[in-house]
């Protein structure tokens, strides 16, 4: 049982349903692995050890009483500690929220894991208030890159990332407002998937933007995110940007192959800014995938502007009370862009949600004649935990703002996104590839990531730990 | 739009205003935030939409969809 903490979910579910396997142990496994090596990631804000042993219990006796059982069964899973577990206070990545009572209820998603025979081993460090790219947490410690504890994680889903690239668990959940799946995804070198906005519901989660807060899943392989997305899938009555869509599985069809797929690099923006090392994993995707096209969204760059004003508004209107009650209980770097994302024109984020639309309608425009884009994650490999600043393209830029600067219009015109895992050769720092699709085709993104995996091209193996 | 934007000014003006206390410390970093939202507010406010326009949300009266 030695390899336990590699084996893929889809692996585990199926040990799990015929027999070979108990639930129990392979919770057993991944909490005698948190215990063990937790201390020097910092993925963790809370083990939910009890709870892990009941729902792992749960689907054993699920199984010897012949019961059916879930997709997932006996998968464990950790979720970002803004998602609520009942019984846990849901910290947000902050101090602040520290002092409130412990959730009543889990968050929609993680029923709907539950409810799939998932097992949940706890909370995992952010970014504070999801205001982040770096993975740091002033009051929590930083969750460290397990293939260099020396590097950021990303974030603000730096627990998650780091989570399952230590090989703690095969899943993890995650929100994503300007990339905190994605930008996390590439610097720990794992899958991940940002929906379509509206997709998965939000509830019982602590919101940051709610104009472009999502939510979705990392995992070490294309199947095991795709069959966790699929688990995730369904109606939120109470979240009303949920847009209720049937559920729409993307596993069926995971292994299509390229066949019929039009596949096009994005320049212009996307080919600006970063380290050649950024732009040769692109171009080794689109090597891989036979993709010779480069096509543009010339209007990226404002929307990415239009992306930043947003966050900075509606943070702020969130936390207002917040500022100036609790001020000093923030971490000052989120605390000063809140400050300032306070005293912003309105008419300057009327005009962005304008620019949204219509860049939106752009990005349709190309999809006519494409299928699927391909753009850097990051700009570069994981920086130093600490750094503040960056050398790309030539620039000198700030950490925290630009991590983010190739997920950022994408999310704000809300497209699904497959992070894919790229080594280049010698490398000893992955980086991150972003599969975009149109409006609603996760199908296509997690198809793409498969076929990307499958040339080889596309790997997230677990970190070297001892 | 943007242009004329006093990130200083702006400060001294609004955090009164909104009940804020910006301490001295913060001030450097509260005033680099709002030169860069400017930053980003002038390539917004470039962009041509046109007073037709529709802004990306859009109110769904009977709440959640089914």
């Amino acid at each position: 049982m030695s390899d336990l903490h590699a084996r893929p979910a889809a692996a585990i579910a199926r040990d799990v349903a015929s027999g070979t396997l108990s639930a129990e142990t392979v919770a057993r496994a991944a909490l005698a692995r948190i215990a063990a090596l937790d201390p020097q990631i910092g993925a963790f804000t809370a083990v939910t050890t009890k709870r892990a042993l009941a729902e792992a219990r749960a689907v054993d006796a699920d199984r010897a009483a012949g019961r059916p059982l879930g997709p997932l069964a006996g998968v464990p899973y950790a979720v970002k500690n803004l998602f609520d577990l009942a019984g846990l206070t849901t910290l947000a990545g902050s101090r602040i929220n520290g002092d409130d009572p412990p959730a009543p209820r889990d968050a929609a998603l993680v029923e709907r894991l539950r409810a799939a025979g998932a097992v949940c081993l706890g909370a995992l460090n952010m970014g504070e208030y999801a205001y982040d790219f770096t993975g740091e947490n002033l009051h929590h410690g930083p969750s460290r890159n397990p293939h260099d504890p020396s590097r950021m994680s990303g974030g603000s889903s730096g627990g998650s990332a780091a989570a399952v690239a230590a090989g703690f668990a095969p899943l993890a959940l995650c929100s994503d407002t300007n990339g905190s799946i994605r930008v996390p995804a590439a610097l720990c070198g794992l899958f991940g998937l940002k929906p379509t906005y509206g997709r998965l519901g939000r509830s019982r989660t602590f919101p940051f933007v709610a104009s472009l807060d999502h939510l979705g899943p990392v995992a070490r392989s294309a199947e095991d995110l795709a069959l966790c997305y699929d688990a995730l899938q369904g109606p939120d009555p109470d979240d009303p940007a949920c847009a209720g869509r049937r559920v729409e599985p993307a596993l069926p069809g995971l292994d299509g192959g390229m066949a019929g797929l039009r596949v096009a690099t994005l320049g212009g923006y996307f080919a600006e800014r970063g380290e050649p090392d950024a732009l040769a994993a692109v171009a080794r995707c689109a090597g891989a995938l036979g993709a010779t096209r480069t096509a543009t969204l010339p209007n990226a760059g404002r929307a990415r502007a239009a992306a930043f004003l947003i966050t900075m508004t509606e943070g702020a209107a969130l936390h207002l009370d917040r500022l100036r009650t609790r001020a000093a209980d923030f971490d000052p770097a989120v605390r000063d862009r809140l400050l300032a994302g306070a005293m912003l024109p309105a008419a300057w984020v009327a005009q962005a949600q304008k620019l949204r639309r219509s860049f939106a309608q752009e990005a349709l425009r190309l999809f006519e004649s494409v299928d699927v884009l391909l753009a850097p994650a990051t700009p570069c490999p994981a920086p130093r935990l600490g750094q503040t600043e960056m050398t790309v393209g030539g620039a000198v830029l700030p950490v925290r703002a630009n991590l983010g600067l190739y997920t950022q219009p994408i999310s704000c015109i809300g497209l699904p996104v497959a992070a894919v895992p790229v080594w280049l050769p010698g490398a000893t720092l992955p980086l991150g590839v972003q599969v975009i699709g149109p409006p609603w085709r996760e199908d296509l993104v997690l198809r793409v990531a498969a076929a990307l995996e499958a040339a080889g091209t596309a790997r997230a193996p677990v970190a070297g730990l001892a | 739009m943007s242009a004329g934007f006093d990130p200083e000014a702006v400060v001294d003006a609004m955090a009164p205003l909104l009940g804020l206390a910006v301490p001295a410390e913060a001030r450097p970093a509260v005033v680099a935030n709002l030169a860069l939202a400017a930053a980003m507010a002038a390539l917004v406010l470039e962009d041509p939409v046109g007073d037709h326009a529709e802004p990306a949300p859009v109110f769904t009266p009977a709440g959640a969809r089914p």
